[in-house]
């Protein structure tokens, strides 16, 4: 089974997401910032990982630079708010880990085409 | 300002003086001091109430400003709802508009918008949206039902009135533990999206945390966003009924005469343009007459309903299956050569072949059985015509040829 780690800071939408994906089949990992995220992929076998502009600790772009030296190989995806979207998307851009994004108000149906796409 | 007196202190000033007049009306002057104090008492008076004039104007003037500001909102909102209907992805739309005029529009944490599905008071309530999710399917852990502890909800739906939640921590606020752990949400509006007296879903507008007291105004804003709501819905709704209607045949399901046709002339265009085949069949149920005679007409339908239900698991994802006349469906097969169809269409006359029919002993061959005709772009024909009458042409030879097979039309080579 595969394992996807999300990394979102609103405890309903970390609900929605570990409900949705466990539905789908994947083994779901729930963490709530950047910390507890590195810790998660510290373990290893993480197949992708579903990140969130927006944290409490370190912004998610931060936290890709972290990851960039040590866990290059995890696939992610990023998710971003609405409003945000235009500036965030041209700061990751450039990061080849990230394979695609999703965009508040998430649609939960693209999103599972998505991780299909990637993690199959 | 600094000729403020309030009229009330202006009296009590008057009527010393006055009394002190009674007592010393002998002091010429000091009578005329008094008069003079007065008469600028009554200047200030006057100049009170010219400027309370002003106050309430002003008021008003604001007031108006306030009204016209919320009709434009008003009008901009209707035009979002329901100017820019998008036919293809009506709710989606919708339900991101209103969820983002509840949310960053009134200044709520979140909100949520509900289908209700089944009957009123007996079915589901599914949750489509929230301020950071959407999902067509529902989203599990919002879905509420009609049980009696929840007597806000039971209440708004029923009374079609919105209602107000002010702190759920206080006693009695009529909401289950399982709907408030669900929502999340500390204080809420449960509106009713309804339309003709019936009810079509429920939007709920909250903050995670006792913010303020939620007022008549926000209330009203709500109500407002959401009644435009209820109409798009409907017409949603209504759309999508006669998209189906107008695509799909009523009986089994699958598409109608009129869309084969349209499907037909879009995938031959395509064809043509990226060279491509196409491979075009139609398809009959054998001895359906004698099967009606003998087993009904309810029997029959329920057959046909069946040969449809199989033709379309049957096939690949991107061929289409249709109805084309009474016992016949029409099928077309983009990019696909006639071998290729071919494959899929033997597979499907097993598929008919092997499947137990109600009653299928009784027909002539001992089993409910089709004949298919196939013809393909471009090899048979470049016009839609001459490609249905090819494969119609086919389906001619398999029946004569036994039925429960396909066949294959050859133009004749012309000798020599």
């Amino acid at each position: 089974m595969k394992t996807i780690v999300i990394t979102e800071d609103e405890e309903v939408l970390r609900e929605i997401f570990r409900d949705e994906l466990t539905e789908a089949g994947y083994n779901v990992v729930l963490s709530q910032n950047g910390e507890e995220c590195l810790g998660i992929l510290e373990t290893g076998n993480v197949d992708l990982l579903i990140l969130d502009v927006k944290l409490p600790d370190m912004s998610g772009l931060e936290l890709l630079g972290k990851m960039k030296e040590k866990y290059f190989a995890v696939p992610v995806i990023m998710c971003t708010a609405y409003d945000s979207f235009q500036t965030d998307y041209k700061s990751w851009s450039a990061s080849a880990q990230v394979k695609d994004y999703i965009v508040k108000p998430i649609d939960l149906e693209q999103l599972r085409d998505k991780i299909k796409k990637i993690v199959g | 300002m600094a000729l403020y007196l309030p009229p009330v202190i202006a009296g009590v000033i008057v009527a010393a003086l006055e009394f002190a007049r009674y007592f010393f009306y002998a002091y010429k002057s000091f009578c005329i001091i008094i008069s003079l104090v007065e008469v600028l008492i009554g200047i200030m008076l006057i100049y009170h109430l010219i400027e309370q004039y002003h106050k309430v104007q002003h008021r008003a003037v604001a007031n108006v400003k306030h009204i016209r500001a919320e009709l434009e909102n008003t009008n901009r909102l209707t035009h979002l709802l329901l100017g820019n209907f998008e036919y293809d992805k009506p709710l989606e739309k919708m339900v991101k508009t209103i969820i983002e005029n509840l949310t960053k529009g009134m200044g709520f944490d979140d909100a949520m918008v509900y289908l209700l599905e089944g009957s009123e008071m007996t079915g589901i309530l599914r949750c489509i949206a929230t301020r950071s999710v959407f999902s067509m399917r529902g989203i599990d852990r919002f879905t509420l039902s009609f049980i009696t502890e929840e007597a806000v909800l039971n209440d708004a739906l029923r009374s079609r009135d919105a209602k107000i939640v002010q702190d759920v921590d206080t006693s009695g606020c009529g909401c289950s533990k399982e709907m408030l752990s669900a929502l999340k949400l500390k204080q809420f509006i449960l509106v009713p999206m309804h339309i003709m007296n019936k009810v079509l879903g429920l939007v709920v507008v909250g903050n995670t945390a006792v913010r303020k007291t939620i007022n008549h105004t926000d209330i009203d804003s709500a109500k407002l966003i959401v009644n435009q709501a209820s109409v798009a819905l409907h017409l949603a709704q209504l759309y999508q009924k006669i998209q189906e209607m107008t695509v799909h045949d009523e009986l089994t399901g699958v598409y109608n005469h009129r869309y084969f046709k349209d499907v037909i002339r879009k995938e031959l265009d395509l064809a043509h343009r990226y060279t491509q085949p196409l491979s075009v069949s139609i398809i009959d149920i054998d001895n359906f007459k004698h099967y009606n005679d003998t087993n009904g007409h309810v029997a029959g339908d329920g057959v046909l309903r069946q040969v449809a239900q199989l033709l379309s698991k049957g096939v690949r994802k991107t061929d289409i299956v249709a109805r084309y006349g009474g016992e016949e469906f029409g099928l077309i097969f983009p990019a696909t050569d006639k071998d290729g169809a071919l494959i899929v269409l033997e597979k499907l006359r097993k598929d008919i072949e092997s499947f137990p029919f109600p009653f299928g002993e009784k027909q002539p061959q001992g089993k409910l059985t089709i004949s298919l005709g196939v013809s393909t772009f471009p090899v048979d024909a470049a016009e839609i015509r001459d490609l249905i009458e090819f494969a119609d042409k086919g389906l001619y030879i398999a029946k004569n040829n036994g039925k429960n097979r396909i066949g294959i039309y050859k133009k004749a080579v012309p000798e020599g």
